[in-house]
């Protein structure tokens, strides 16, 4: 993550540029295009929530991202 | 300045008489409720009210109890280094103050800072020889043994350099720590030389929420000091640990009452006073003790070898918040999820996963990240547990050999640092909690 948008859903859950998304719903994402696919993945499953699992700097953890609707 | 601590004592009084009038509310009611039920004519014998009230329920005092198990209050005084003179007034022990903060600002106790200084009280300790700047403090403890063991809290005793216990006839005795446990805040100490210490017992079962409860020990050096509340609630994380699980009654507690007993009414230790939530420095009802379930299973491992140790996993957890369950799957916000295992540990040789949510632990279920702590670490190293761990979609029982949880190192079988969205009652309120020992340390203090 390059950057986060201040009043961004992300921002509100604590992420900070720098973090490193390492896997979204349970899958490894390596690339960024690869997280948006698996966002609107789970987007098109109906979901209202997918889990992220995030490095940062104070160590890994998982934050469930509500999904805004398009 | 002199009259400084007659006004704060007189400020603590008005809430004693509250107390003693609510009581004696309880009898009024009782009385004025007779005659609607039982109107004079069917009753004449009750007519007059001096009948009434021979027949009114008393309150009931707590003098028979207290009787009972004051002797085995102490007061604990320690003596520790302080550092270098050249740190002045800044050189009381104030581990948990950040500089500048409100914490910090109370601890740079100026002379109009409301904090009593009570004759008697040996309250600035920095007045000593030049060179070490040796600090004293006090704090609260009360023997479980004839033979001179002792409970009070890790903080009141964890710097000393010397410890000494004042009992309650007037004597000095010295006392030597046998262990202490940072992680519940509990601290086993020892008197030698006498076999016939009173001591009390802990109680046989938890308190309720409601039922009575007395506070003995030592607060702003008042030797003694005996109060009466309520069990207010239980279960209460404070922030002050991994392990936290505290009883919060509403007997006035102060600072020096830490480490003293809460007692039931059958004259039972139901807990270990710690910790105060204050904003104003001083009791406001709101006081936290470790449950006696804990600080038995404590000293008896301090007693047998000086330390605790625990069950460890090797997992670092984090709590199932309402949305995590959600996009998981789950039915509701229960159990704790594995944020990362720790190479080589325990649970990762098991086959536990970053993402696994742990439910239950041989059976039992696990409420929250701190409730499988909390299991965990009750267990002994070598035990092996079955976890039920919900796995990529799947249930799954997985056997785990439990580790030993290092002993210096962060409690890794421990929920993460405390996350924003965790939903933790008072970390929420913004406010700070610190044990309630009358010189390291003090009080709570809240802000927004």
């Amino acid at each position: 993550m390059t950057q986060v948008e201040p009043d961004g859903v992300a921002a509100e859950h604590g992420f900070k540029a720098g973090d490193v998304i390492l896997e979204v719903a349970g899958r490894k994402v390596a690339s960024p295009s690869e997280i948006r696919v698996a966002v609107g993945n789970a987007q098109r499953e109906g979901k209202r929530t997918v889990l992220i699992r995030v490095k940062s700097g104070e160590g890994t953890k998982f934050v469930a991202l509500r999904l805004g609707r398009a | 300045m002199s009259d400084t601590p007659a006004r704060k004592l007189r400020l603590l009084s008005p809430r004693h008489l509250g107390l003693l009038a609510g009581v004696a509310g309880l009898g009024v009611v009782g009385f004025l409720a007779v005659p609607e039920v039982a109107p004079s004519f069917k009753l004449p014998a009750l007519s007059s009210s001096v009948a009434y009230a021979q027949n009114a329920q008393r309150p009931v005092g707590f003098a028979d109890i207290v009787e009972q198990v004051k002797p085995a209050v102490i007061s604990v005084r320690v003596k520790m280094d302080g550092g270098p003179r050249l740190m002045g007034f800044d050189a009381l022990p104030t581990p948990r103050a950040t500089p500048g903060s409100p914490m910090d600002r109370f601890f740079r106790r100026s002379p109009d800072s409301g904090v009593p200084n009570i004759p008697g009280v040996p309250d600035d300790p920095r007045r000593q020889a030049p060179g070490r700047n040796l600090v004293t403090g006090q704090g609260s403890g009360f023997f479980i043994s004839a033979d001179g063991y002792a409970v009070t809290n890790n903080h009141v005793v964890d710097k000393a350099e010397t410890v000494e216990v004042g009992t309650d006839d007037g004597k000095t005795y010295s006392a030597k720590v046998i262990g202490t446990d940072p992680r519940t805040d509990v601290a086993l100490i020892k008197v030698d030389g006498r076999d016939d210490f009173p001591h009390v017992r802990f109680a046989d079962k938890p308190p309720r929420i409601g039922d009575w409860v007395l506070a003995v020990g030592n607060p702003f050096g008042l030797g003694g000091t005996v109060t009466a509340g309520i069990v207010s609630a239980r279960g209460r994380d404070i922030g002050a640990g991994p392990y936290d699980d505290f009883i919060q009654i509403d007997a006035p507690v102060n600072r020096g009452n830490s480490g003293g007993p809460t007692f039931d009414v059958d004259g039972g230790v139901i807990g270990v006073n710690t910790a105060i939530y204050s904003p104003s420095g001083g009791s406001v009802g709101i006081a936290f003790a470790i449950p006696a379930e804990t600080v038995k299973s404590v000293i008896s491992q301090l007693k047998d070898k000086g330390a605790v140790s625990r069950g460890w996993i090797g997992v670092q957890i984090q709590p199932v918040t309402a949305d995590i369950a959600d996009s998981l799957g789950l039915k509701g916000a229960q159990g704790a999820l594995v944020a990362e295992p720790q190479a080589n540990g325990p649970a990762v040789k098991a086959g536990i996963q970053a993402g696994d949510v742990i439910t239950a632990v041989n059976g039992t279920p696990v409420r929250d990240a701190r409730d499988l702590a909390r299991q965990i670490g009750a267990m002994s190293p070598g035990t092996t547990v079955r976890l039920t761990v919900l796995q990529k979609g799947q249930e799954k029982t997985i056997s785990v050999a439990l580790g030993e949880l290092p002993n210096e190192r962060e409690a890794r079988a421990t929920p993460e640092s405390r996350e924003p969205q965790s939903g933790l009652a008072l970390p929420r309120l913004g406010l700070t909690l610190a044990p309630a020992s009358r010189s390291r340390a003090a009080v709570a203090r809240a802000w927004s």
